[in-house]
């Protein structure tokens, strides 16, 4: 098995594990980025050496985007704010919620998401951004209201083929989607609850407060969402969404994750609701569906079965692309676990850390 | 003083020159020791400018990668950022057009916060 970097960002800094031994251990490197909080974390594996990034939030000196290209050995930034909104918006960049590599057919190009919600967009690999305009001067912004986190764009899903095509998701604003390189975006929450609103209102074109879209790369047209409540699926991109429910505790959570190679297999951590964000029965169980959200089991080998409290955030979940899978995910009780073998069973990667907010990974060739 | 955010990440540019001060040094920044890594290590700078404004202005061209730590994109001092002109509080005065003493000092002064 080749080397494999696991990224943590926690809410004190991030943490860099490397693993050459089948990724049943990682070596964690001491905490970097100290006391900024990193809501986001991403490898760009495309580059010969694989460049890592950290979004670092400081309560005292502001948001700002890391990256390092010797493996979390250092980390770096560019002079100027290497995110900014433009001076005529009014806007003042408060968080980076997501950093994006692009697919292998749009080098350089990688994309962030950040609050006030807005996407940007990089074309020199991650150095410096600009702001997605077609995105920002939305006719439907002033109505996008903030997720209990903030305003956020936390997600972004490049199409794997074609560069004019995306879609991100936003809290409260929904998923939407652009076909023209971004110019223009169009709400893709057909089917999708909302539940707060008034029993006649509760499936508007959007303000959905989706937590979550993933997607396998040789199926883009196939969809999956973790909303606040409500789990679905997509077979058209977005125009239309169906519930895919049936056999999960709950379908509250943040994570959603699609298995690398098998775009049948997707993975959740349901929360019991969003005033009791703790995983039911408190018990720690990831739910896996082998059928594209048919069915649902429980992942517990390995895992704390009993008094468990700590929930897992929508970044604190991911795949490292290896074949059998590596899962991983970090929970707010400051543990990361790891699975390779597509989540039959878990082993403890760490734990005690600062409560953990995002974590990627990779296998490198 | 310094509450949780005393620190700083580890990025390159710990050891890098702050760049030629501004002559006639008018006034002095005087700078917490969390900030100092982005200053090249200096606890403090010479800086120009009949007002805190204009001090930071002169601040982005000299020390940018310091600057955008105390003010956000649109000009506005962060949130849990001090500044103090001698013993006042720039908030309780003019804000950024508080006047700056010719030999004055001012002070960056992070605001305790954090958990």
């Amino acid at each position: 098995m080749s080397e494999a970097v696991l990224l943590i960002g926690t809410r004190k800094g991030v943490v860099v594990g490397r693993s050459r031994q089948g990724r049943r251990h990682f070596e964690l490197q001491p905490l970097q980025l100290m006391m900024n909080a990193v809501y986001g974390v991403g490898i760009d594996t495309r580059p010969e050496t694989p460049r890592l990034f950290a979004t670092a939030m400081s309560e005292h000196w502001g948001p700002s985007l890391h990256h390092s290209d010797d493996l979390g050995a250092t980390w770096l930034e560019p002079d100027q704010a290497p995110i900014r909104f433009p001076e005529e918006t009014g806007a003042s960049l408060a968080r980076v919620w997501q950093v994006q590599p692009a697919p292998a057919n749009q080098p350089g190009v990688v994309y962030a998401g950040v609050e006030p919600h807005a996407l940007f967009r990089s074309e020199d690999g991650g150095i410096t951004f600009s702001l997605v305009e077609g995105l920002y001067s939305h006719p439907h912004r002033e109505r996008w209201e903030p997720g209990g986190g903030g305003a956020c764009l936390h997600t972004i899903v490049p199409h794997p083929d074609d560069p004019a095509q995306m879609l991100v998701a936003m809290s409260a604003g929904g998923v939407y989607r652009t076909t023209d390189g971004g110019v223009t975006w169009n709400p893709g929450n057909k089917g999708i609850q909302a539940y707060w609103l008034p029993e006649d209102q509760r499936f508007p074109e959007f303000g959905q407060c989706v937590h979550k879209v993933a997607s396998h790369p040789t199926r883009p047209e196939r969809l999956f969402a973790q909303n606040h409540f409500g789990v679905y699926r997509s077979e058209d991109w977005g125009g239309s969404w169906e519930p895919i429910e049936s056999g999960l505790p709950s379908t509250f959570g943040f994570p959603l994750v699609v298995h690398p190679s098998r775009p049948e297999t997707l993975y959740l951590f349901p929360l019991v609701a969003d005033a009791e964000r703790m995983p039911p029965e408190r018990k720690c169980r990831v739910y896996r569906s082998e059928d594209a959200g048919g069915h649902w089991e429980p992942l517990n080998e390995g895992l704390p079965q009993e008094g468990y409290h700590a929930p897992v955030l929508r970044d604190a979940m991911c795949t490292d692309g290896g074949d059998p899978a590596g899962i991983y995910f970090g929970t707010r009780a400051g543990e990361v676990y790891a699975s390779s073998d597509d989540g039959d069973s878990w082993h403890l990667v760490s734990e005690h850390l600062p409560d953990v907010l995002s974590v990627r990974a990779a296998v490198l060739e | 003083m310094a509450g949780e955010g005393g620190r700083r990440p580890e990025v390159e540019g710990e050891a890098r020159d702050v760049g030629p001060e501004t002559p006639g040094r008018p006034a002095t920044l005087f700078l917490p020791g969390a900030l100092q890594p982005w200053a090249g290590g200096r606890s403090s700078l010479s800086l120009e400018g009949a007002t805190v404004g204009e001090m930071l202005d002169g601040l982005a061209l000299s020390v940018p990668q310091l600057e955008w730590r105390l003010r956000d994109e649109q000009g506005m001092v962060r949130r849990h950022v001090q500044i103090f002109v001698g013993d006042t509080n720039i908030r309780d005065a003019a804000g950024l057009q508080t006047p700056v003493p010719e030999g004055g000092c001012v002070y960056i002064i992070p605001a305790v916060a954090g958990g």
